[in-house]
């Protein structure tokens, strides 16, 4: 329900122009903490708009090393790991480093028929090894499933405020919909059951809204029990455009299921990356589900290990 | 020091020994002297004025009804009453029956120059036996230079020593390293949830109508409970009942209006104030449609009625209604939240030694937010309220003794939070459901004066409380400290079916020590117990905090405190008071959360809480002039405030998010002449706890900051200083009747000083993987203000 608090900035605004707040840049030396495996990776089952596809996508599995906070270079790559990872059904995929850039690559081959389907399908349960400079990592993630998206409805906005940044007049888009079985397009619901979650991604002309606060996160419709298979709330279908469109802009919704566990980790990085103002809450390490298999050892990695099914759909806004 | 080293047995045997002690004195004829001492001009009551008997060398404070009662030996006596700024009464009796004396002061006259910034006796610092208590009357807290020119009892509070605050738009205030939810505030013993408008930039309480303000930092007497570190008691005014009189005042940011006079002179009297803010009203000049459309003001209304029926009996009606309300954008966002709180006051002199006060009371607290309407769109309220009866007694025993007994029933309603949205027309709801508690206390407590210089007060209270239904009760399993905790069952009960019953015994104790005339020791001990606790882990508490009882997984918070104190006057007219206190406070069943709570809308909430230990100390000094032509004060607190939860912090304890180990405060008044005064603060604190990263994380685009120890409050942002000043030029009335002006000037942070609230880290806004460290200042710069005050 933190969401919400996304609010109050608005309300900060007036006390910023009343009070003369502000937030200035400062220099500041920071400890370096000793650096540590990260582990960044969904496994992933694309249904696009238009064809039901695929799992012929490669799955990447990254591995990089923490680095000081304020190293603004790309993340040193983990070089020299095993990487694999087994199903449900008992297959083993290799991931290997063939660019040497630390993306821990499947690249085939992908199955497609009923009783071999490919590497990502709802329902799927996924367990991660990973041999790393003398250390043994594992981690496991279920798939959970999406439902399908296939059509979005535009609607135009005046000129409006939302806080401190004025949005200009233009289109947001005010609903997902889904076509029922008869055919008629109704508006997408969360998918039966508790606790399914989700994270919506929003692109326009192909780059995606990429700034933490824009992290648009769903626990079934809303953002807690009790919203189980009903259209997703104003506030999530708000924050799909989080800047307003123009005409012919192309849009992409992104719909990943990533399962509770993922959607906890993601709150708490969200708001550890936008943790600011009055409302600050006590900064804390986003959790992890990479463990040591030696328990005694020091050695602990972090990140997060995830297995998402993708709802996609890419339309012209007209 | 371990809390239970005084076994409650030998407490009671030690109290009833005392008890004993103080009838055994019971021998000579004797009679009592009673009534009620009031101000002659508006006939308000003098809270605390002395009433001594010059023969018989004892003396007695009136109550903060202005009630006294002084029992004497059969004889001539000469009674003298006097509080300070008004003249001493005196009148020679001839005691041989018991007698009504009421008294009348009038106040000094106006050329009196020198400036009193105590309504009290000149020398109460060091006679009153209370130590670790600030009285501030309402002259004082009008002097002190106010953000925007707007007087404010809570900042002037934040001045003296022990409290603190963690910054500019942080609601509340910290006493003695306590939380905010931690300080007991009463109006008119009505408890009031949220003392804050504009998100702590003011307080709710209407400086025009309040008469008496004292904050207790310890050494709480057993009539008060339910909170553990400190009890705020603001007194309204009665209104004057012989004439009419009208307070205003025209700020930048808001106005004020009072009105008092008698309903029927003499015998019955009203006050009603209010005041609203007014920025909202340049909106519509704005080009910008939503600005144009937005909505945002606070306001407050405070009234109180009073009758006097007879010489036994007045009763007392108060009130409170205050709200702050936000509205913008469309589909219009919409957020308000806001106070009322009520109580009836029977106040009844059985006889000349046993009074009574019986008070009903109500108080609600709540917030409601909104966005949209019923087809797309949620509305979010919560809400605290609870209804209270309160019967009290004091029997004036001997002039040795007072004895105070009592009780308070409350029942509460807590509804944490329930929102309801509309999805494209469909209806859904989220959140917890209401829960219900009923809170009893019991307490009994003496003031005896042992000798003529030691002087004790002892007491004991009982707290009650019962967690009821209806409703469900959950049960979870144990697990990791620091993780979520699952559901292992639930149960349902059924109207007030009890779900869970904690009890608890509160011992109080102070004693006094006079070395000198001028001079005493000060020790004190007290348990308090707090069953309501505030939901928020934000750095700086917001309107959106929900208020939860103690349940079957939430254990009541207790804390144990021992504070000693030396207090020392100088000059023959105690012209400056001074005064060094310690204190040691450790509290157990501290609320805290784990990493990532979810604490809104949860019906599972306590599945996010975990319980740890805190600890507070620290030594405060004060250096007050109070009298002259420049008066203030010199307060400086040492002080540390630290926590220790399983989970966090790797097992260790860490300093709370409002920890700060210097903290000076200096506050100036200066009176040029009749018409001019000047007025200026100086506050400086260390800077409060952060945490700081050492390494980043790079997840899917994303730059997370981490700290690989797993520390917590590991760094700390740069220290507080800031200056305010203020002028007042009392203009001149040329009407030459009732009519009185003035004009203030001030500015706050005068130096401009962008002082901190927080240091954060994020991404920069082009480009998200390079990260920055930010430093956010609420107040930015110098913000001058004028106001004009008025009075007829």
């Amino acid at each position: 329900m933190k969401k919400l608090n996304s609010y109050l900035p608005i309300l900060l605004f007036i006390l910023t122009v009343a009070f003369s707040s502000c937030e200035k840049v400062i220099d500041i030396d920071l400890e370096e903490g000793e650096s540590q495996l990260v582990v960044d990776a969904f496994i992933t089952f694309y249904y696009d708009s238009v064809a039901l596809n695929s799992g012929i996508e490669n799955q990447v599995i990254k591995l990089r090393k923490t680095a000081a906070y304020f190293n603004n270079a790309p993340a040193p790559p983990a070089l020299g790991a095993t990487v694999k990872v087994t199903d449900i059904l008992g297959r083993t995929f290799n991931f290997n480093d063939d660019n040497n850039d630390g993306d821990y690559t499947y690249t085939g081959p992908f199955q497609l028929s009923f009783t071999n389907p490919p590497m990502g399908f709802p329902g799927n349960f996924y367990q991660l090894d990973i041999k790393y400079d003398g250390e043994e990592f594992t981690s496991q993630a279920y798939m959970d499933s999406v439902p399908r998206i296939d059509s979005l409805k535009f609607v135009f906005q005046e000129q409006a405020i939302q806080g401190p940044d004025t949005l200009k007049a233009g289109y947001t888009i005010d609903q997902m919909l889904t076509r029922g079985t008869d055919g008629i397009l109704i508006p997408t619901k969360d998918v039966k059951g508790e606790g399914t979650c989700y994270w919506f991604k929003s692109y326009k002309n192909d780059t995606l809204y990429n700034k933490p606060s824009q992290i648009n996160l769903a626990y079934d419709a809303a953002f807690g029990p009790g919203s189980d298979n009903v259209a997703f709330i104003p506030p999530i279908v708000f924050n799909l455009t989080p800047r307003r469109l123009k005409l012919n802009d192309v849009v992409r919704i992104e719909c990943w299921s990533i399962g509770l566990p993922a959607y906890y980790f993601l709150t708490l990085a969200q708001i550890q990356m936008t943790n600011e103002g009055l409302f600050a809450t006590p900064p804390t390490n986003a959790p992890t589900n990479i463990t040591n298999k030696n328990k005694d050892s020091k050695v602990k990695a972090v990140g997060w290990f995830g297995a998402a099914s993708v709802s996609r759909i890419t339309q012209v806004v007209k | 020091m371990h809390p239970d080293f005084l076994s409650m047995n030998k407490l009671f045997s030690i109290a009833f020994c005392l008890l004993l002690m103080s009838v055994s004195v019971l021998a000579q004829q004797k009679y009592t002297i009673s009534g009620h001492v009031k101000d002659a001009l508006s006939g308000e009551d003098i809270i605390g004025a002395s009433i001594f008997a010059q023969e018989a060398k004892v003396s007695v404070a009136a109550n903060i009804y202005g009630f006294y009662s002084l029992t004497l030996p059969e004889g001539k006596h000469t009674i003298v009453v006097s509080n300070l700024g008004f003249n001493s009464f005196t009148q020679t009796v001839d005691l041989n029956k018991n007698i009504i004396l009421d008294v009348n002061m009038q106040t000094k006259s106006e050329q009196l120059k020198e400036v009193e910034i105590t309504s009290e006796k000149s020398d109460a610092n060091v006679k009153d036996i209370q130590m670790s208590v600030a009285k501030l009357d309402i002259k004082t807290i009008q002097k002190v230079p106010a953000f925007l020119g707007e007087v404010d009892l809570v900042k002037v509070i934040q001045l003296l020593p022990g409290v603190t605050t963690v910054g500019e738009g942080a609601s509340g205030f910290n006493v003695r390293g306590g939380s905010i939810d931690q300080n007991l505030v009463l109006l008119d013993d009505a408890p009031v949830y949220n003392s804050s408008h504009l998100f702590g930039f003011f307080s709710v309480f209407n400086p025009d109508a309040v008469k008496d303000v004292k904050l207790y930092k310890g050494g709480i007497p057993a009539q008060y409970g339910g909170r553990l570190s400190s009890l705020l008691d603001v007194r309204l005014k009665d209104g004057n009942n012989k004439s009419y009189h009208v307070d205003g005042g025209l700020g930048l940011l808001f106005s004020r209006l009072s009105i008092e006079g008698p309903l029927v002179k003499d015998k019955s009297s009203f006050i009603i104030a209010g005041r609203r803010s007014y920025f909202d009203v340049f909106f519509p000049l704005s080009k910008n449609k939503d600005i144009k459309d937005a909505k945002a003001y606070f306001y407050d209304l405070t009234v109180k009625l009073n009758y006097i029926l007879n010489d036994k009996n007045r009763i007392y009606l108060s009130g409170y209604f205050g709200r702050d309300a936000f509205g913008i954008g469309k589909p219009e966002f919409g957020f308000n939240w806001g106070n009322s709180t009520g109580s009836f006051r029977w106040n009844h002199v059985y006889n000349s030694k046993l009074f009574s006060n019986v008070s009903l009371i109500y108080s609600n607290y709540d917030y409601l937010i909104g966005v949209g309407d019923d087809y797309d769109g949620f509305n979010w309220k919560s809400k605290i309220i609870n209804y209270s009866i309160k019967p009290e007694f004091t029997y004036y025993l001997n002039p040795k003794n007072t004895i105070t007994f009592g009780g308070t029933s409350t029942y509460y309603n807590f509804d944490p939070g329930k929102l309801i949205f509309y999805s494209k027309g469909e209806k859904g709801e989220l959140g917890s459901e209401p829960k219900y508690t009923l809170e009893n206390a019991l307490y009994a407590g003496n003031e005896q004066i042992i000798n003529g210089r030691i002087s004790m007060q002892y007491g004991v209270r009982f707290s009650n409380f019962n967690y009821v239904g209806k409703g469900t009760a959950y049960y979870f399993n144990d697990t990791v400290p620091n993780v979520r905790r699952d559901t292992i069952g639930s149960k349902y009960y059924s109207n007030l079916e009890v779900i869970k019953s904690y009890n608890n015994f509160e011992p109080r104790f102070s004693i006094k020590f006079d070395i000198t005339d001028q001079s005493s020791i000060k020790a004190s001990y007290n348990r308090t117990t707090q069953n309501l606790h505030l939901i928020s882990n934000t750095a700086a508490s917001t309107p959106l905090d929900v208020w939860v009882p103690s349940t079957n997984n939430i254990k009541p918070q207790l804390a144990d405190q021992v504070a000693l104190g030396y207090f020392k006057n100088f000059r023959e007219d105690n012209m400056y008071e001074t005064s060094v206190e310690v204190y040691y406070k450790e509290m157990r069943n501290q609320v805290d959360y784990i990493d990532g709570a979810n604490l809104l809308l949860n019906t599972l909430l306590e599945g996010e809480l975990m319980n740890g230990k805190g600890r507070a100390y620290g030594v405060e000094v004060y250096l007050k002039k109070a009298k002259g032509d420049f008066t203030g004060w010199l307060s400086y607190t040492l002080a540390r405030s630290e926590r220790l939860v399983d989970g966090i912090n790797n097992n260790e304890w860490y300093a709370n998010r409002f920890d700060k180990l210097h903290n000076l405060n200096l506050v100036g008044m200066y009176t040029l002449s009749k018409r001019v005064e000047f007025g200026s603060t100086f506050v400086f604190g260390t800077g409060t706890p952060t945490t700081f990263p050492t390494n980043r994380i790079e997840y899917q685009g994303y730059v997370i900051p981490h700290n690989v120890n797993g520390y917590r409050n590991n760094a700390r942002i740069p220290a507080y200083h800031r200056l305010d000043i203020s002028a007042t030029f009392h203009l001149k009335d040329k009407r030459s009747g009732k009519y009185k002006h003035n004009i203030v000037v001030s500015a706050y942070n005068v130096y401009a000083r962008k002082n901190p609230f927080s240091i954060y880290f994020r991404g920069n806004a082009d480009n998200p993987t390079v990260t920055e460290a930010v430093k956010f200042s609420v107040v930015g710069n110098i913000i001058p203000s004028i106001a004009y005050n008025f009075k007829f």
